[in-house]
């Protein structure tokens, strides 16, 4: 361990372990659609209006797919 | 031509001053003074490669049992159980950031107490981190005062840092009588200075309370009860050693090699998350001093201290209690505890003082004097690397003007405590 002030690699490990516990998130890899400038896409990673918009999405898709399976349920 | 104790002296200062600096990693530099005494006491007939082994061989329980306590650190934390701790912990925080505080500090003496710094640190530092984010509070104060904490649950067990199981090792202070002595002072250390924190703290209520599942830290249940019923026997017999007297080392080497068999872990990938360069630091100061010591290097020091405290034997106490504290504010403890055992057993026998007592006093000062300075651990170290992260710069004066006053009340509880040992 240095005394710069570098962390040990060690750290990521067990800081991305906790902070799913704390704060559970999911990785996405969204492939670049056709026809967008790249530049444009890539800006996306740290947009917080796209990542907002998102978050609703994935309440909607949730909401929705939980609606579904009920029903489903329901016909069975 | 110099004496063989002047040049062994000069290759310690020299080693000393190259940790202090740190120019190179710590292991390399030990590595290099071993290597010099060598050189020196083949070349000067004092010893022969032979000795070399021997010096190591004498400490082989040591490493053993260091060894092995990583492997089953290593394998817990992988399974989880310490992260599954905290998380249990932190759901009830209640609604203030003084109860917050406590929590988390308590959290941070108990890591300490089972874990070495380095790891307990990472675990509560991320966990703060995280939990920084999600209640929106700054928390970099408190980041700082569990570095501070971590020292403290350092003392608590002989398996909490290698100065103790070094110094536990030498002095025959079994697993039992460490934690009857080392405990106590903890708990009154630890009050005292939630207290100090507390008091620092603003009392602000807390935004929320926390929904969290501790079971998501933990990704095999089964592996992960393995480990816990592994790691509770190996203390069961680290506490029975004083009757079964297995020796420490085998039963640490021998939980290992269970918990790689038992949890499931790679035993390559566990085995690479070890601190091997403490291993090899510890290795070479045993040489080091193994040479210190052949060259009569450290009974002239031991004669001239002991001619010092005839007049004032209680001194002795104090005077390992604050080069053990003073010296660990700006290098690493161990090689001042390695340093001093021959020394104090000498002026023990000779000045016919309470040798268990300074043992205790060299314990207590390697363990509580780094917290004197940013460089004196490494989870101070660890702790600024984590608010460089956040963006803030603590500077050397600022950490010894905040934070100072703890290893003060610390050293001097201590002191008091060692006293009481002597006493009693």
């Amino acid at each position: 361990m240095s005394k710069n002030g570098e962390l040990p690699k060690k750290f990521e490990e067990i800081h991305s372990k906790i902070e799913k516990a704390v704060t559970p998130y999911i990785t996405v890899k969204i492939v670049m659609p056709e026809g967008v400038d790249k530049e444009e896409f890539l800006k996306l990673e740290n947009n917080d209006e796209f990542l907002q918009a998102l978050n609703g999405f994935v309440k909607r898709w949730l909401k929705r797919s939980i609606k579904q399976s009920r029903k489903d349920e329901a016909q069975n | 031509m110099l004496s063989a104790p002047i040049i062994f002296s000069l290759i310690f200062a020299l080693i000393l001053v190259l940790l202090v600096k740190g120019v190179y990693h710590r292991s390399v530099i030990a590595m290099l003074g071993a290597l010099l005494t060598v050189a020196c006491g083949l070349g000067l007939g004092i010893f022969d490669m032979d000795d070399v082994a021997v010096f190591i061989s004498s400490n082989s329980d040591t490493i053993l049992l260091i060894i092995g306590s990583m492997i089953l650190c290593e394998s817990l934390g992988r399974a989880g159980l310490f992260q599954y701790i905290g998380l249990n912990m932190v759901i009830n925080i209640g609604r203030s950031i003084r109860w917050f505080a406590a929590v988390m500090l308590i959290l941070t003496v108990i890591l300490a107490a089972f874990l070495e710094n380095i790891t307990a640190m990472l675990i509560i530092g991320a966990l703060t981190l995280s939990l920084e984010r999600r209640l929106e509070i700054d928390l970099s104060d408190l980041i700082c005062y569990e570095a501070i904490f971590t020292n403290i649950g350092g003392q608590m067990l002989m398996i909490s840092s290698i100065p103790n199981l070094v110094v536990a090792d030498s002095f025959n202070i079994g697993f039992s009588r460490f934690a009857i002595i080392g405990i106590p002072l903890s708990l009154i250390l630890m009050v005292i200075s939630i207290y100090m924190v507390a008091k620092r703290l603003k009392s602000s209520p807390l935004k929320e309370s926390l929904d969290i599942d501790p079971w998501s830290a933990v990704e095999d249940k089964s592996v992960f009860y393995r480990s816990i019923a592994i790691f509770v026997t190996v203390i069961v017999l680290f506490v029975l050693n004083d009757i079964i007297h297995i020796g420490m080392g085998l039963i640490a080497i021998g939980g290992a090699v269970a918990m790689l068999i038992l949890s499931g872990e790679d035993p390559e990938s566990v085995f690479r998350g070890l601190d091997w360069g403490t291993i090899f630091f510890l290795i070479s100061f045993f040489v080091i001093v193994g040479g210190l010591e052949r060259s009569g290097s450290l009974a002239i020091f031991a004669q001239s201290l002991s001619g010092l405290f005839q007049l004032m034997p209680a001194f002795a106490y104090a005077f390992n209690l604050l080069v053990c504290g003073l010296a660990s504010a700006f290098i690493d403890n161990v090689p001042i505890t390695i340093t001093l055992i021959p020394v104090t057993k000498y002026i023990a026998a000779n000045l016919g003082l309470d040798t268990e007592a300074l043992a205790w006093s060299m314990i207590f000062g390697a363990n509580l004097g780094g917290n004197f300075t940013p460089i004196g651990s490494p989870s101070n170290i660890i702790a600024i690397g984590m608010l460089k992260r956040k963006g803030k710069n603590i500077s050397f004066w600022e950490w010894f003007r905040k934070y100072a006053i703890f290893p003060c009340i610390h050293l001097f509880l201590a002191g008091l405590y060692t006293g009481l040992l002597v006493v009693t």
